[in-house]
């Protein structure tokens, strides 16, 4: 099996299947476009947005899901309406994390491109956002409130309004 | 939260209904900004007024303001006159909503355009990106001449009589399309100005529509168009000209669509193959050649580079011996093979391709007598090939225990296979061979309309019978 180094930010070496890297279209293209050669052991694919605890977990991951099917393009139609009740026992046990680290995968999952890593983030956090108040919302995520009083009237407003229809 | 890209944000937003994003605008500014201008969010809250034998049906999905991006007029009155209560409902509609509209929506609208639509275009023309006519009649009178469509970027018509000169003065159209538009461009030779000043067009798409030369000769010669479709109807009309006027421009796709491609014409595809060595993706949909190995030979030996490519039924005779030199082809589609030369005619393809990775076949003829050795012999050519799609064979077609393990057994990078059943749902327990590998499968139900869509359309399709009696009358 062909291995890759992979480094992280606080510049802890991974090696990994080839396979499980390209998982990462920031990786695929790397090794493709920049012709970073596949066969050359010393070579270390430097990933300075990640960090070595996410980088672990990010491995475990693609590691997993490595023999996955590519989702074609009808697979994310537009218009069908989307499910967040479909993560798998693994993925869900996976995510079994505290919020930073939630983020960070998401954070790492953007930057190195890994489609179904970041589908499966973003619906838990749909998950964790579902069924809350505007408040609740802003204290599960520490979100400042930062509407003026007179934007705030304004949404008061608007809220009677959605409730009176 | 605050690092999470707007991007990232958005999609999260996409798993929630108009409801629920509603609540979610009151969270903090920046989700309710992201919420009111992300395109992919605001079009879930649209407007609908359907005009309808029962009433006017008014299906209003707001944001919080009252405000709308999308709004869809349906109005099924064929009846050459108005519904007074629809035109009240419109008029009050479109005057609440017109600064926040970016796309207008019309179907069927026979009437509608002499009260309403008329008046009230003006009101927010100026900042529609899109408009989407389908079935519409839309007069081509003073009034509407004077519209500004400031912010259009893509107009789509279909089966629709409109004047699509209507759309674009002031406006900087990027996409255009055109379907079945019967006295949409036999207007008059204004439309020769249109591709002198429409700089901007980047797509023109146009079907089954009827379009006198010297507007196509304008078409052609448009340099800045990256991705043109075509009718095969239109370019029966041969002329150098075109070949002139095309040879400067950059397309990288192209595409041909519907019916036979005789004589003329076929001169006229071979010619504009052979100016534009920078096409990389090629598509025949639906046509026939009579001079097909001539076409072949054109794309073989002026496209070297080609990665993606379409044919139809008949491309290429059996006496068509050159080396095949599609190296680099990735995605291959075949709209079906009917004969048993047709087997041999693709592997000849197929032995010089060894890059491919997306192989679709979408009709089988059963006298092509494909057999399980074939897909053997499939992916014994081609050790990379990581989608398969089989299309639907005319006889009783069985996906059998052999044919699954024969491709669970040689396709080894395969990623996904998809094809017909008559019994899908019989086909459950027999699919679980792929359970724990890394095939995805998708069996398409013969009978299911959607199926129709999809690019396998071609038996059942209405132009068939037509492109089948070209075929093997040559």
């Amino acid at each position: 099996m062909q291995t890759i180094k992979l480094q992280s930010s606080d510049n802890e070496i991974f090696e990994c299947d080839l396979a499980v890297a390209k998982c990462s279209a920031t990786i695929r293209t790397m090794l493709e476009d920049l012709g970073i050669d596949e066969n050359s052991e010393d070579e270390v694919v430097p990933l300075p947005n990640v960090n070595s605890a996410i980088l672990r977990k990010v491995i475990q991951f693609c590691t997993y899901h490595k023999d996955d099917p590519v989702p074609s393009s009808t697979d994310d139609d537009e218009n069908k309406e989307k499910r967040t009740d479909d993560i798998t026992s693994w993925d869900a046990d996976f995510l079994k994390v505290d919020q930073g680290t939630l983020f960070e995968l998401i954070l790492a999952a953007n930057y190195l491109d890994i489609r179904s890593l970041l589908d499966v983030t973003c619906k838990t956090v749909a998950n964790m956002i579902k069924g809350k108040t505007p408040d609740e919302i802003r204290k599960t995520f520490n979100i400042k409130n930062d509407f003026t009083p007179a934007e705030e009237e304004q949404v008061r407003k608007e809220n009677t309004w959605c409730e009176e229809k | 939260m605050d690092q999470i890209p707007d991007h990232v944000l958005i999609e999260i937003f996409n798993y929630f209904g108009c409801s629920s994003l509603k609540t979610l605008m009151n969270v903090c500014v920046r989700w309710s900004n992201l919420i009111k201008t992300s395109r992919k969010v605001t079009k879930k809250f649209n407007l609908t007024l359907t005009n309808s034998a029962n009433g006017v049906i008014k299906i209003d999905d707001p944001l919080p303001d009252g405000s709308h991006s999308d709004l869809v007029i349906i109005s099924k009155d064929s009846q050459n006159k108005s519904n007074p209560e629809f035109m009240k409902v419109l008029s009050e509609n479109v005057e609440n909503h017109k600064n926040s509209l970016q796309k207008l929506n019309l179907r069927g609208c026979y009437y509608v355009h002499a009260e309403v639509v008329e008046q009230k275009l003006s009101l927010f023309c100026d900042f529609i990106k899109e408009v989407e006519i389908t079935d519409c009649m839309v007069s081509n009178n003073e009034n509407l001449k004077e519209l500004k469509w400031r912010n259009l970027r893509s107009l789509r018509i279909d089966k629709s009589c409109a004047d699509f000169m209507l759309f674009f003065q002031n406006s900087q159209l990027q996409k255009l399309e055109l379907s079945s538009a019967k006295n949409t461009l036999d207007t008059n030779s204004k439309l020769a100005t249109f591709w002198k000043n429409q700089r901007k067009l980047k797509e023109f798409k146009i079907t089954k529509t009827e379009i006198p030369l010297d507007i196509l000769l304008d078409v052609l010669g448009h340099h800045n168009l990256s991705r043109l479709e075509l009718d095969i109807k239109m370019i029966s009309l041969n002329s150098d000209l075109i070949i002139e006027l095309a040879k400067d421009s950059h397309w990288k796709k192209l595409s041909f669509l519907n019916g036979p491609c005789r004589d003329k014409a076929c001169m006229t595809v071979k010619n504009i193959i052979a100016a534009h060595p920078c096409i990389d993706e090629l598509e025949f949909h639906k046509t026939s050649f009579n001079e097909s190995d001539f076409v072949m030979s054109h794309i073989n030996n002026h496209l070297p580079h080609i990665q993606h490519l379409r044919l139809p039924l008949n491309y290429g005779s059996l006496k068509f011996n050159e080396v095949i030199k599609f190296e680099k082809l990735e995605v291959l589609e075949i709209e079906g093979i009917k004969y048993r030369l047709s087997v041999q005619k693709l592997f000849k393809i197929l032995r010089m391709s060894r890059n491919l990775k997306v192989l679709r076949i979408y009709w089988v003829g059963h006298h092509a007598r494909v057999s399980n050795d074939f897909f053997k012999n499939i992916f014994e050519s081609l050790e990379d090939l990581q989608e398969l799609h089989i299309g639907y064979k005319t006889d009783t077609f069985e996906i059998t225990d052999e044919f699954l393990d024969v491709i669970k057994i040689n396709g080894k990078n395969l990623k996904k296979l998809t094809t017909y059943s008559d019994k899908v749902e019989d086909l459950q327990d027999k699919m679980r061979i792929f359970d724990g590998s890394k095939v995805k499968c998708v069996v398409l139900d013969k009978n299911y309309e959607d199926m129709m869509d999809h690019k396998a359309s071609f038996f059942k399709c209405n132009e068939f019978k037509t492109a089948a009696t070209c075929v093997w009358s040559s």
